[in-house]
């Protein structure tokens, strides 16, 4: 198991992150989700042992990653955009990354950039977007390491590397290893996710992929019967995610009751139905609407 | 490939594992997988369809408690005979016939037509009886 214990970190005198403590499993996949600047990166990179943080812990098995780098061979980070890479080839890469995890399957790579015709002898910095991404990606699943946190994986490649990308972190989870991915693309952690951590103002809120909102608030698709009601429309409980027409999205919040859902029902709207409320849903939902900033 | 005609349709209501559940037991409906055949393995379909392995198993673990596939140690996943589990059948048989009420009410509730559901479920019979009989065994009719 990891454990992140009362993490706190600042950059640049700017405090990101504020107790921050949660636990993955190993096997399993958790989705990072949160506004840009949130502080994903800073966690991810502080949970690696790139940065040490300001108090608190990240414990392997109860040992600390920070106290024994050594254990910083069973975390690899695998960052948005592998700079640190560009200068070698695929090849030497692998010799590198040989050196440092002890259980490097080269066998294994091998395979994978040629599955996906990585050249092995250009510089990595001479590959596309999503080229260097599977590089990258392939790299960090043949070390092996138990937990592999990744930022923002397919973020700017194109639908082919993006499939590539998917396809190599479910035969890393099939293998057994334990994946944190920072994403803004919902659909893909709601299809990898066995877990959600949600950063927000420091924090981090952990909710089950299989119930997101924990049946703190509900999406409803409402036609109202005359005039839409402007004042419970505009009341902080209710957040208007689409309005065509007639026809209005929703999401109320129940955390202080029925009683918003109440006064809907006594309107005798025309339509009144349930949706399905998502991972985007939460997101704008614990986001206070499309408006907030974070920071 | 069979299995590459499971789909997850990200803008369902349903939940993955309950949509790879459903898709199944479809393709076995319909003839696509046929009793004792073997199913791809967990790893195999999280790989095609690029869903959690997590997710797939759960899927894998629902249909065989309900009798639907059974696991052979060592030797990987199977397409259930259909009687194999008749405590189960019953179960499912029961809930089926709610179901179906409860869509009933649904569509009675919408305003359609006695016509139209008839219809409808003729439309269905057709593309699942086609040679008038239940794809499963005779002991999975009702009485």
């Amino acid at each position: 198991m990891l454990a992140v214990r009362h993490l706190h970190k600042s950059i640049e005198r700017r405090p990101v992150l504020k107790d921050v403590s949660f636990e993955l499993r190993p096997g399993m996949v958790a989705g990072l989700i949160g506004r840009n600047g949130a502080g994903k990166t800073t966690l991810l990179k502080t949970m690696a042992g790139i940065y040490d943080p300001d108090a608190g812990d990240v414990l392997l098995e109860g040992e600390s990653v920070h106290r024994q780098p050594e254990i910083k061979r069973e975390i690899v980070f695998l960052p948005d955009n592998p700079e640190a890479l560009f200068g070698y080839t695929a090849e030497e890469c692998a010799r590198l990354y040989a050196l440092i995890y002890p259980r490097f399957d080269r066998a294994a790579f091998d395979e994978m950039i040629r599955r996906f015709g990585l050249p092995a002898n250009r510089k990595i910095r001479q590959l596309s977007r999503g080229m260097k991404m599977l590089a990258s990606i392939s790299l960090g699943i043949a070390t092996r390491a138990s937990y592999v946190l990744l930022d923002e994986p397919t973020n700017g490649i194109d639908p082919i590397a993006k499939q590539q990308v998917l396809t190599l972190l479910v035969e890393a989870v099939s293998e057994g290893m334990t994946l944190l991915i920072a994403s803004h693309a919902m659909g893909d952690l709601e299809r990898l996710s066995d877990m959600i951590l949600m950063i927000r103002q420091g924090e981090v809120e952990t909710r089950e992929i299989a119930d997101p909102a924990r049946g703190e608030a509900v999406k409803l698709q409402v036609v109202f019967d005359g005039e839409a009601p402007a004042a419970w429309l505009a009341s902080p409980q209710v957040i208007v995610l689409e309005h065509v027409g007639r026809v209005y999205t929703l999401l109320v919040s129940r955390e202080d009751g029925d009683a918003k859902l109440e006064e809907l029902r006594r309107m005798r709207p025309l339509v009144l139905e349930e949706l399905p409320l998502g991972l985007e849903d939460l997101f704008v939902w614990k986001h206070g609407g499309r408006n907030d900033e974070d920071r | 490939m069979r299995d590459a005609m499971i789909r997850i349709d990200e803008k369902s209501a349903l939940p993955i594992y309950e949509q790879i559940v459903h898709r199944i037991k479809e393709l076995i409906s319909r003839g696509m997988l046929q009793p004792e055949e073997k199913m791809p393995s967990v790893r195999e379909l999280a790989a095609r369809l690029l869903v959690n392995p997590n997710t797939v198993a759960k899927a894998y673990q629902e249909l065989e408690r309900q009798g639907v596939i059974v696991s052979v140690r060592g030797k990987g996943v199977f397409v259930a005979r259909p009687a194999s589990s008749p405590g189960m059948l019953q179960e499912r048989l029961s809930r089926l016939r709610a179901d179906l009420g409860r869509l009933m009410v649904e569509a009675h509730h919408l305003g359609v037509s006695r016509t139209q559901i008839k219809d409808w479920v003729e439309e269905e019979i057709e593309r699942y009886w086609r040679d008038g009989d239940a794809g499963g065994s005779s002991s999975s009719q009702v009485d």
